[in-house]
């Protein structure tokens, strides 16, 4: 139990070398991350910008059209109730996974490498969930009446049906959201305060002024700092398990064959994590080239990454394996078929690309060659975020159009609003990304810096970079005793 | 509201004050409608009225008739009661309660017959159809069309003004015409004047043309009816040598013999013969042995669906196998007589004429050995599309079996000169017909095409047309004339059998139109032109009895006992034996390189007149499931030999005429047999009805009006898609629908019945303490796929109708569906339809998943839907395994079904005719929320209401079993949907569960669906099944 606690922190003074490229020091490292707040802006920032910002005002007018409308003018159906709305629901949950599981569990585990990514992979989350967000909402057929979702006290006694999945996946994932953005929060005040200090302008030191919530860096707050961030840490692990745990239960627990099956929570949870991961790369690999951040980023991070990427598409694929074992046998009529269909029926296409970017490609990554070129690490990336997108759409649409009784099976046909709102939602996740890039350090500083090894000179910067160091000694005490 | 219903019919004016002031608004409007001043401020658009304000003008004058004009208009919404004494059919009959419906007998034409109903109106608003229990021909079911004939009633596309030459003009307009053109025709003897009506069988007609016939000798009268009942006639007579009417007493059959004749489905006398079909379907309850089925057709029909034994022949080959079927049991009869018989004449022809046909000889064989040991318990039925001498040979064979007087009775019918349509488009050409007056017929659509009806009517002088719509045949006619619907006017009707009927009005007529009683009388001046008083003489003429039996006539929507006479009669051996002599020697035979091609009503829209029937246009063909479109149907051995799938446009070529049609593969279907159902391809029927399918009476001729061999067919390359609401036939191994023998179920053990899954819910269940435990049986054995069901239901829950798009999305609202499912070989399948709604789940997967509790249950058993509270996740409806929950994806009941997709931008509202249809008892529900089946709770309330109110208060208070009855039990003519409390162990549906063959569709799911179903029992014939099985393992 304390060997992974233990060994990290004895070879941390060797780790640190590998983890951050020689030459980088303090003050480096803080004009380095705050410079890309204060510089002004990339010449690729405003076109990239604006692009994203139109493809999400398309998810807007996709919005506005259905629900000014109706669900109609989706593609859904009797029997697909559910297609591309909950697919993207799902998919962007799952993509949510990525940046908690880093900050919080990695943190734990006290996996220091997490330290350079972990405040984007957070940022990822949040926006990733966000997107998420906007699925439920707008699916629903009366939208001016979501609010009866929520248990609030009325004359009819009526409240929410808490034996509903739906219900939980309301909570979870809004549980989900508000500790991230907690999380996230809390992890960014030392940053925050860094950039109100250098801030030249009257607006900067306002705005991040009141963001750094009156942060000094003084030993007590870095004190009452480290525990709420250990706190907090410990709050969002259950939750990295929970929420794709309940979003799997919407289908779990139904009754339809290839949705009814008890290997869905962990099956979704690694999914999750697979699909987090390959979407941090996805996003990664460009942003390190383009802010120039390689020598914090390094290629160790990528390879560290891509690890863990193989590591769940493995436990990816062994469920795809059990699922169809287990559908062999039961000798249950309805499951072999579910299967038989997901297999061969009319989605079958959508099967084998599940299964080729999921667990074929992924396993590319045995090779340290492959691991090693960021090109290669891009394209699997891309391919197991297009392959978990399929595995969520092939679940859903594939086992509603195929159910128990023949006479009511049907397809689902996406239609532009489907296809508009998809992309709008990308665009959305991206105007976000890029404005997070904009206005707020994409680097952990404070907690680079504590992995930076250590030399008399970087006191004069004043920072007591030591102090997490101590904290975590403490808890390794504690534990070991 | 103040509805005038009793035993004993009051003129309205000796109603209360509170009467007559509804009264009092109608008479203004009545007179108010025939003022110029009145039209014209009617026609003019609401803007141009400011100007008479706003220049100051208005004199006083003036604003007192606009005044009074408004005034008008406020007894047009409010009051539309007819003004003359009906007679209700009613639990109430001493007043009218506010918010119970009260329903009213009156009958429905039909081609040649009638179909009698009770209709259900709420304060004056008829909205619901059933059938008369009180009439032999409905007994309280009703069709498909029957139910969904209230829709015409408020279409919005009826004609609403006399139009000349394509321009409007006025009723006083015609009537000044008349009066001069008719002062004319007399002083000629009514020489050049024809009338075409459709085939209606009204006594008052009858008694009108015989006065026309009086004071207009010359004139002539044609009757036209695309699908009409001649071949039926002239096979009486060549039978009989007069043309008696044949009916059939199913109920005393054995063994049925159906060749081509679809008497469960659009045969006239249908829902009394489906009735007294399935009363010998009953296993359990009938002490009659099950009877045997036998159906020899061309293209799946409904009552091949029901067959025990069905054989695939091409329709030119029916009467080969009537032939043969002849001469085995003609000279099995009659062996031991001597060869001078006229039965070996008979035969000797039969085998003089050879068949060029080798049939399987099992089925001619068997067959008859059945039928000579079920000797007047047997019935030999022939389809009414069925040559004349078909006709006759099964007449001839129902009288050597010994069935005449027992399973069939011939009537006979007054005689009356008739004419057809042939000899009228003969007369004009000669150009003898100086005026036409067609009342409701629409040959220039529906004739047969060489007459080329449309291009010789226009060498008609003066044509007038009275007409329910605006349609194919008024736009060649000078006048047309807006027809007022049957619920709009007087008149009667009898059934094929000669039942005798009222017609009355339940609604004043809402575009001023006027029934064919009333236009005939003008033109021919007979002594009134008040259709009442027409029909008063015509019920005083048929019946000699008085007015008392005149009230109880309207009362009961029926004359008892008043069919015509059951006639003795003996075959005519010689006359039948020239006609096989005489008949077609067959060279070519129907095969590979000569395709044969049927017509055949459409199951739906019948000949074409229901096309602009939503409700009937949306109900998918219980066979091929197709909705909002007919198809060239092929079996999949044609479509194979022609390299032809599902949804290929065809072009049809028979005998130099062309039609484009999209091809429809339907296992069942004969080899090289293309069958077309007519109805479709209406160019103006309407906005519902206009350019849907294609219009086979391009191909049919006055020579091929039937069927015709030697079709070309091609491909265009282009395809079409058809809106078919069921993709999948096959079962996939799953006992769904659950079929036995009847040996097999009577070896079946009686413990196996009591089966039922044992699984643990995951919740409490729902506490069904109610005092009520509602439930449904449905016996799959009685239920023949008929859809009656789906429309009733559709018309009493207010369903909408989506249209062909949202069909084609799988987004179609029927709260039942008629699952069609084909078993065995894909060639020669069996059919199984079993009719899915909600069955009412105790374990019900839709009520854990929903996040906001709309899906609920009750105590007593229903689940529930609260439409106010759904807020439409759609979660309920993936996870039912039944699949029986509808969304509303738009606003269907608000916007045009053409601008759905325009979101706000499509105009709101739904017109006001289409609400006055709505059954007020039932929630309009808006878009976004789930809705499906109640068991019509509306009905259970109102009848819980109704046994509280007798039992005066008291907590304990019983509800008789059938008093509740849901739309789709109410409608089925079969009587296989039987619904009650469970907790009545005397009830029906607590006997029926305890069935052997009773089970629970999914029920191993454990969702214990308070719906059962009764497994099909079938009674084939065991040496024909054993012959069967050798030739098949030959071929």
């Amino acid at each position: 139990m304390n060997q992974p606690i233990v060994e990290p922190l004895l070879d941390g003074q060797q780790d640190r070398h590998s983890r951050v490229l020689e030459g980088q020091d303090y003050h480096r490292l803080t004009e380095q991350i705050c410079g890309i707040v204060e510089r002004p802006v990339p010449r690729w920032w405003w076109p990239a910008f604006l692009t994203s910002l139109t493809t999400a005002s398309g998810a807007l007018f996709a919005a506005a059209y259905l629900i000014s409308t109706g669900v109609g003018v989706w593609g859904e159906n009797q029997p697909v109730g559910w297609a591309f709305d909950i697919t993207n629901f799902v998919f962007w949950v799952g993509i949510g996974h990525a940046g908690t599981l880093i900050s919080a569990i990695l943190f734990l585990l006290r996996q220091k490498w997490r330290t350079s990514i972990n405040r984007f992979a957070e940022a990822m989350t949040l926006f990733a969930v966000a997107c998420a967000g906007v699925y439920p909402l707008i699916h629903v057929g009366r939208v001016w009446m979501a609010w009866f979702l929520a248990p609030v006290p009325n004359a009819n006694a009526i409240w929410p049906n808490f034996r509903s999945p739906l219900l939980w996946d309301v909570f979870a994932v809004s549980t989900y959201a508000t500790v991230s953005l907690l999380f996230w929060y809390v992890g960014m005040i030392p940053d925050l305060a860094s950039l109100r200090d250098r801030a030249v302008t009257r607006p900067r030191q306002v705005i991040y002024g009141i963001l750094a919530l009156g942060w000094r860096g003084s030993g007590q707050h870095w004190h009452h700092y480290e525990i709420a961030y250990l706190l907090l840490a410990g709050l969002a692990t259950p939750l990295v398990v929970s929420v794709h745990t309940i979003v799997s239960f919407d289908f779990a627990t139904s009754v339809i064959p290839g949705w009814h099956t008890t290997i869905f929570p962990p099956y979704f949870v690694a999914g999750a994590i697979f699909s987090g991961f390959a979407m941090v790369l996805t996003l990664m690999i460009p942003a390190r080239e383009l802010f120039g951040l390689k020598d914090l980023v390094t290629d160790q991070h990528l390879d560290k990454m891509a690890k863990v990427l193989l590591a769940t598409s493995l436990m990816v694929g062994y469920a795809y394996g059990v699922e169809l074992f287990t559908a062999w046998y039961s000798v249950n009529l309805y499951e072999r078929f579910a299967f038989q269909n997901r297999l061969f029926g009319p989605l079958a296409w959508g099967y084998a690309i599940m299964v080729l970017c999921n667990v074929a490609f992924p396993q590319l990554l045995w090779l340290q060659r492959v691991r090693g070129s960021v090109w290669a690490l891009f394209v699997i990336s891309i391919l197991v975020n297009v392959g978990m997108w399929f595995e969520r759409f092939v679940i859903i649409v594939g086992s509603l159009e195929r159910d128990f009784l023949p006479s009511s099976w049907g397809q689902f046909i996406p239609t532009w609003v489907d296809l508009l709102q998809m992309v709008g939602v990308f665009g959305l996740f991206s105007t976000l990304m890029l404005l997070f890039l904009r206005f707020l350090p994409m680097v952990a500083l404070s907690e680079v810096k504590a992995t930076l090894p250590t030399r008399p000179s970087d006191f004069k910067a004043g920072y007591a970079v030591d102090e997490r160091e101590h904290v975590a000694s403490r808890v390794k005490e504690v534990r070991v005793s | 509201m103040n509805h005038c219903p009793s035993h004993q019919p009051p003129k309205v004016s000796a109603l209360p004050t509170a009467v007559l002031v509804g009264k009092e608004y109608w008479r203004s409007l009545d007179e108010l409608f025939d003022k110029p001043e009145y039209r014209e401020w009617l026609e003019r658009e609401f803007p141009n009225q400011a100007s008479e304000w706003l220049g100051g003008t208005v004199s006083r004058r003036r604003a007192l008739q606009l005044m009074a004009a408004s005034l008008g208009l406020a007894g047009l919404a409010g009051c539309r009661r007819p003004d003359y004494p009906i007679l209700p059919y009613t639990k109430t009959p001493e007043s009218v309660l506010p918010g119970l419906p009260t329903s009213y007998a009156t009958t429905i034409h039909r081609p040649g017959s009638a179909f009698p109903v009770l209709v259900e109106t709420q304060e004056g608003r008829p909205t619901k159809i059933e059938g008369n229990p009180l009439h032999p021909w409905s007994q309280g079911a009703t069709d498909l069309q029957a139910q969904a004939a209230v829709l015409d009633l408020y279409d919005p596309d009826r004609s609403r003004e006399v139009m000349l030459t394509g321009q409007p003009s006025t009723w006083q307009a015609f009537d000044a015409f008349a009066e001069t053109h008719i002062s004319g025709l007399f002083e000629r003897r009514g020489q050049g004047l024809h009338f075409l009506s459709e085939d209606v069988s009204s006594p008052a007609l009858r008694l009108l043309r015989e006065h026309l016939r009086q004071v207009l000798p010359e004139a002539v009268w044609h009757v036209h009816e695309a699908m009409g009942s001649e071949n039926v006639d002239h096979g009486a007579a060549l039978a009989f040598g007069k043309p008696l009417t044949p009916t059939y007493r199913f109920q005393n059959a054995d063994v049925i013999v159906s060749l081509g004749s679809d008497f469960l489905g659009v045969e006239d006398g249908a829902v009394a013969n489906t009735r007294a079909f399935a009363e010998r379907r009953k296993v359990e309850d009938s002490l009659a042995p099950m009877n045997r089925l036998y159906v020899v057709e061309n293209h799946p029909t409904t009552t091949g669906g029901m067959a025990d034994h069905r054989l695939r022949l091409p329709a030119s080959q029916l009467q080969e196998y009537m032939l043969a079927l002849a001469r085995e049991l003609l000279s099995r009869t009659r062996q031991d007589q001597g060869s001078d018989n006229p039965s070996s004449k008979l035969v000797k022809s039969i085998v003089g004429v050879g068949s060029p046909v080798p049939l399987p000889s099992g089925w001619v064989r068997e067959v008859a050995t059945d039928l000579l040991a079920a000797r007047g318990r047997s019935l030999i039925l022939a389809g009414q599309q069925q040559p004349t001498l078909v006709h006759g040979l099964a007449h001839l064979l129902n009288a050597e079996l010994g069935n005449l007087g027992n399973t069939v009775l011939l009537r006979e019918r007054p005689e009356e000169r008739i004419k057809s349509l042939g000899e009228l488009t003969e007369s004009m050409r000669r150009g003898e017909v100086g005026t036409l007056v067609v009342l409701g017929s629409n040959p220039v659509y529906d004739a047969p095409s060489d007459l080329e009806f449309g291009v010789v009517l226009k060498r008609v002088p003066h044509t007038i047309q009275l007409g329910l719509y605006p349609d194919e045949t008024s736009a060649v006619c000078a006048w047309h004339l807006p027809m007022a619907h049957f619920f709009e006017c007087w008149g009667d009707a009898e059934t094929a059998d000669g039942t005798y009927s009222p017609v009355q009005p339940l609604i004043a007529p809402l575009f001023g139109g006027r029934s064919a009683l009333e236009i005939v009388a003008r033109l021919c001046r007979y002594e009134t032109t008040e259709p009442y008083e027409i029909v008063q003489s015509s019920f005083r003429r048929r019946t000699d009895l008085g007015m008392e039996a005149f009230r109880q006539f309207l009362h009961d929507g029926v004359l008892h006992d008043s069919a015509w006479p059951i006639v003795n009669a003996a075959p005519d051996w010689a006359a039948l034996t020239r006609a096989v002599e005489e008949g077609e020697k067959r060279t070519a035979d129907v095969g590979p390189n000569n395709l044969e091609l049927s017509f055949h009503a459409d199951r739906r829209l019948f000949d074409g007149r229901f096309a602009n029937n939503g409700w009937l246009q949306e109900t998918p063909d219980p066979l091929t499931k197709l909705t909002w479109d007919n198809a060239a149907i092929l079996s999949p051995a044609t479509a194979r030999l022609s390299g032809v799938t599902t949804g290929d446009v065809l072009e049809l070529n028979l005998a130099g005429r062309t039609l484009q049609a999209p091809a429809c593969v339907l296992p069942g279907q004969a080899d090289y047999s293309i069958s077309l159902p007519l109805g479709f391809g209406r160019t103006r029927a309407g906005r519902v009805g206009n350019g849907v399918g294609c219009n086979p009476y391009r191909l049919r001729t006055t020579a091929l009006l039937n069927m015709g061999v030697g079709v070309q067919l091609r491909k265009t390359g282009r395809t079409h898609r058809l809106a078919c609401t069921q993709d999948h036939g096959s079962m996939q191994g799953r006992d769904l629908v659950r079929s036995l023998t009847l040996q097999e179920y009577r070896d079946l053990p009686a413990a196996q019945a009591s089966a039922e899954s044992n699984s643990l819910p995951l919740y409490n269940p729902a506490a069904l303490d109610g005092q009520h435990q509602w439930c449904m049986v449905i016996d799959l054995n009685q239920f023949t796929g008929c859809s009656a069901c789906v429309v009733a239901c559709q018309s009493e829950n207010n369903i909408p109708i989506v249209g062909k798009d949202e069909v084609l999305r799988g987004r179609e609202m029927h709260w039942i569906r008629v699952d069609r499912y084909f078993t065995g070989s894909a060639d020669d399948p069996g059919v199984a339809h079993q009719p899915v709604a909600c069955v009412h789940c105790e374990n019900a997967p839709c009520e854990t998943v929903c996040p906001v509790n709309a899906a609920v249950h009750s105590p007593e058993g229903l689940n529930l839907q609260v439409y106010n509270r759904c807020i439409g996740t759609r979660y309920c409806a993936n996870n039912c395994p039944y699949k029986v929950r509808h969304f509303n994806w738009f606003d269907y009941n608000q916007r045009p079904l053409d601008q759905l997709l325009a979101g706000p931008l499509a105009e709101k509202g739904m017109p006001e005719l289409l609400q006055m249809q709505k059954n007020p008892d039932v929630t309009v529900r808006m878009r976004g929320v789930m809705e499906k089946c109640t068991y019509c709770v509306q009905r259970i309330e109102r009848g819980k209401t109704g046994a509280r109110l007798e039992a005066a208060g008291s907590a304990a208070y019983s509800i008789p079993d059938g008093t509740i009855v849901p739309a789709c039990a109410q409608a089925c003519p079969a009587q296989a949907i039987i619904f009650g409390d469970l907790s009545d162990p005397n009830s029906r549906v607590a006997q029926a569960k305890h069935r052997t063959r009773n089970y629970d569709l999914l029920g191993e799911l454990g969702t214990r669906p308070r719906t059962s179903y009764q497994g099909r029992v079938r009674n084939p014939n065991p040496r024909l099944a054993a012959t069967e099985l050798v030739e098949e393992e030959d071929g």
